[in-house]
């Protein structure tokens, strides 16, 4: 979880410095994680002004990947476009590996311009790892600035290897358990001899 | 008339200076616009409308498919009649400039006629009046994005007016949605057209000269010696609304929207002199066409779901739901920006002609909550003005 402020931190530094396009890229990037298990990425938007224009007003993107490795479970979407009672928010499965994730704030281009920072997270997506194998998620789509006008957008992916079951194997596990457990025997039996 | 464009254009190059300084000095650039050319595809009655917005750095492309030997007329109309957005057209083919115009339309508006000499893909830009070079080297919309409406109509050969059609109930019949039409304005003559009209919409009319032997629009838009009037009419005979010089020369050109809701409007055109349209002008021969579009107002494009009349969360939602799907034509009320597309960025837009504050179906009930608080805080009030009392002492 401390990689994540460095990612904002990073990603916010990288556009600051550019100067021009918005991006929405995922966070964390790469995700190791094995078969069984549930991960989240962060839809995270970056380059927009600091409690100023540009802000985001709206987003419209569709969210890709093997579905035969990944399921995407649950998409819990941020406060900073006016939360559910300030903008309208869709996120549902168009066809096995790609899900339509859009969202479009009902403030006003002044509210949203002093809410949001230059970079902070649109949702957050819940993944489950099906099976072994490494595999990339991918982001297209559009978004609009808070007058409703088509930003320059840059789109991010992040890369996703899943390890075919416990990350660590059991024989490699129990063989320095027995180690140890040697090593303590023996120290322990010398200790006696002297 | 000449036109007052000197304090416009030194406010234009000051705020040009402004938007390459902030350009060169690593400024976050100006919104990215839907993909460009916006194909336009003229409807039954040869005309097409398309929405747009100038702004600096800007430039819109349209594109639009043309036979040999096809006439091609397209005039930008805007809500201030041109007085501001002064705006420059050009019609490109293959990348190669054909002709342009910048002030022959209403006030420091553009038009141009063209007839087409090859097939082909032909692509009409829209810029600022300075940016010759169509790089979007200009300024206008600086303060907020400059809308405009752009009308273009195409006929291959051309629907001739029948006379007698000087009197109102007289009128020769238009397509519904609009259309184009020869006509010859003689001394003495008012020619008088009509067509239906949908809830709300607007009309844009504007009169192109042509050579009267080959039939083909005049270099320069023409308008040099002849004078005409242009007025609509609603079922009255007096005009709601009427044009002398919108250009070029001393042709007319305007675009309104008619009180009433009317079904149907009437378009007149006669000589200039002719104000209350009886045929007291002595004009012509003269050969124009008249393209006459209805013309979507914005506030109308968002209104999607009952009722009609008022943009609330009910037709962001539906726009929303839309997302994806491509528009029913140019005057789907979905289609915000005219792309042809319902996208987010259609709701988006709609929310800002949202009647009440974050497009709430009902205004904000305050009532009288604030002075139920105020009223909760009075015996307060009173307690410490007791308090202060009991500590000051009796009084002397």
């Amino acid at each position: 979880m401390t990689r994540r402020p460095l990612a904002l931190l990073l990603l916010a530094l990288l556009f600051a410095a550019r100067g021009e396009a918005v991006s929405i890229g995922l966070d964390p990037s790469p995700v190791a994680t094995s078969a069984g298990s549930t991960f989240t990425l962060d839809l995270v938007v970056a380059g927009l002004g600091d409690g100023a224009a540009p802000s985001l007003g709206s987003y419209d993107l569709d969210v890709l990947f093997d579905a035969s490795v990944l399921a995407l479970d649950a998409v819990a979407f941020g406060a900073l476009l006016g939360g559910p009672a300030d903008s309208l928010q869709a996120a549902a499965e168009i066809v096995a590996g790609t899900w339509d994730v859009s969202e479009l704030s009902l403030l006003s281009p002044s509210e949203l311009d002093a809410l949001q920072p230059t970079s902070f997270v649109l949702a957050t997506l819940s993944f489950s790892a099906l099976a072994a194998g490494t595999t990339s998620v991918t982001l297209t789509g559009l978004a609009g600035d808070a007058f409703g006008r088509a930003l320059d957008l840059q789109l991010g992916a992040a890369r996703v290897e899943i390890a075919g079951g416990a990350v660590v194997p059991e024989p490699g596990a129990a063989l320095l358990f027995a180690c140890g457990a040697l090593a303590v025997a023996r120290a322990r039996r010398a200790a006696r001899a002297g | 008339m000449r036109k007052p464009r000197r304090l416009a254009r030194a406010a234009a190059l000051g705020a040009a200076c402004a938007g390459f300084v902030a350009l060169a000095s690593g400024t976050p650039g100006r919104a990215a616009e839907p993909a460009e050319p916006v194909a336009v595809v003229p409807g039954p009655g040869g005309v097409a409308v398309r929405a747009g917005a100038l702004e600096p750095l800007d430039v819109d492309a349209y594109a639009v498919d043309l036979d040999a030997g096809d006439l091609l007329f397209a005039a930008l109309f805007d809500p201030e009649d041109g007085a501001f957005l002064d705006t420059r057209l050009g019609l490109f083919a293959g990348g190669a400039l054909l002709i342009e115009d910048d002030d022959g339309g209403d006030g420091l508006l553009s038009r141009l006629a063209f007839q087409a000499s090859a097939s082909g893909t032909h692509e009409l830009r829209v810029t600022g009046f300075r940016d010759a070079g169509y790089t979007g080297a200009h300024a206008e919309g600086a303060g907020a994005p400059a809308p405009y409406t752009l009308v273009v109509g195409v006929a291959g050969a051309l629907a001739q007016e029948s006379e007698p059609n000087d009197a109102l109930g007289q009128e020769d019949a238009l397509p519904a949605g609009g259309g184009l039409v020869r006509g010859t304005l003689a001394a003495l003559d008012v020619d008088r057209f009509a067509f239906d009209l949908a809830p709300g919409a607007g009309v844009a009319a504007s009169l192109f000269q042509l050579d009267a032997a080959t039939g083909a629009p005049l270099p320069g838009g023409g308008g040099a010696f002849d004078d005409t009037r242009l007025g609509l009419f609603f079922d009255a005979p007096a005009p709601f609304a009427q044009d002398d010089d919108g250009g070029p020369g001393f042709l007319s050109n305007l675009m309104r929207t008619p009180g009433g809701d009317p079904d149907a409007v009437q378009i007149g055109v006669t000589g200039f002199r002719d104000a209350a349209f009886t045929g007291a002008h002595p004009e012509g021969p003269l050969a124009y066409v008249l393209v006459a579009a209805a013309t979507a107002p914005a506030a109308q494009r968002c209104d999607v779901v009952a009722p009609i009349g008022q943009i609330d969360r009910r037709d962001i939602d539906a726009i929303f739901a839309a997302r994806g799907s491509p528009a029913s034509g140019p005057d789907d009320p979905r289609d915000a920006d005219g792309d042809g597309q319902i996208t987010v960025l259609d709701g988006s837009q709609c929310r800002l002609e949202c009647d009440f504050a974050r497009c709430a179906t009902a205004p904000s009930s305050c009532g009288l909550l604030g002075v139920e608080a105020l009223l909760a805080l009075l015996p307060l009030a009173l307690a410490r003005r007791a308090r202060r009392r009991a500590a000051a002492g009796p009084e002397v």
